[in-house]
């Protein structure tokens, strides 16, 4: 996936252009299709003891669960409907997202990248290809390195041209 | 008839509401909680300072030095607020899974 170009709509918004190959959609749909992986119950608020933020701890796994539900909802339209974002022109794939597009999908991919890793021990990086011994290994790291693969991607298009 | 002395009305402390004041939390007065985010080894450089330039509205150079901070000394001083604040922050930063929390100024 590479980033092409930024427009701005009638409205002012940006909205992004990226090509993609074949392989590259089969394998962000698919990585997608994982959403979510990270618990939202091991949320903590606090490495402290202090009793009044101790209390907020509910609200927080509350409000990560209700993100995951809105989110969930927003890939799964992806997923189930690829040609609302993606489109076949001159033989190549053009995904457009606009700015609100491209922050849920990085953190939908963030979820995956994050969730994989914890699934995998939480190694250092340089150590996580041995943390892999069998087959869900396996799927949690390679899950892992395509979620960061698509986030660099939209995270150079967000360098390149802000929303 | 005399001419009448103007003289400044005498303004009464309101002890009403200074007795209130009293009364309310401190917490809810004073940025007595800080908002700190730690390393992790998963989570992109680039993509820390993008969720520092949303979250907070941060300029590009102040999100990259919380950032390098984060990398290079295992957590970074965010901000300083009142409860709710730190709370809302935590809860944005922790959506975009960053390992962040709130802590009691002591």
């Amino acid at each position: 996936m590479k980033w092409i170009d930024s427009k701005r709509d009638e409205q002012g918004a940006t909205q992004y252009l990226f090509h993609l190959s074949r392989r590259d959609q089969e394998l962000l749909l698919g990585v997608l299709k994982l959403f979510p992986v990270t618990d939202a119950a091991s949320h903590q608020l606090s490495k402290g003891s202090s009793t009044k933020i101790r209390a907020g701890q509910p609200l927080l796994v509350e409000a990560m669960e209700e993100q995951q539900r809105s989110q969930a909802h927003k890939v799964a339209r992806l997923v189930k409907n690829p040609a609302s974002a993606l489109r076949e022109k001159n033989g190549a794939l053009e995904l457009t997202l606009d700015g609100e597009q491209m922050e849920w999908l990085l953190q939908a991919l963030n979820d995956i990248r994050v969730g994989s890793w914890v699934r995998l021990g939480c190694p250092e990086m340089e150590q996580a290809r041995r943390a892999v011994r069998d087959e869900q290994a396996a799927i949690h790291y390679t899950a892992m390195e395509l979620s960061g693969y698509f986030q660099a991607a939209i995270l150079q298009a967000f360098s390149k041209s802000p929303p | 008839m005399s001419e009448t002395e103007t003289v400044e009305p005498i303004v009464l402390p309101d002890k009403e509401a200074q007795e209130k004041e009293k009364s309310a939390p401190k917490d809810t007065r004073e940025p007595g909680y800080l908002v700190i985010c730690w390393n992790d080894p998963v989570n992109f450089m680039d993509y820390v300072a993008h969720v520092f330039r949303v979250v907070f509205g941060w300029p590009e150079a102040k999100a990259r030095k919380h950032m390098l901070q984060v990398h290079e000394q295992g957590k970074s001083l965010l901000v300083r607020e009142t409860f709710e604040k730190a709370e809302h922050y935590v809860h944005q930063l922790q959506a975009y899974h960053l390992h962040a929390t709130m802590e009691k100024d002591e």
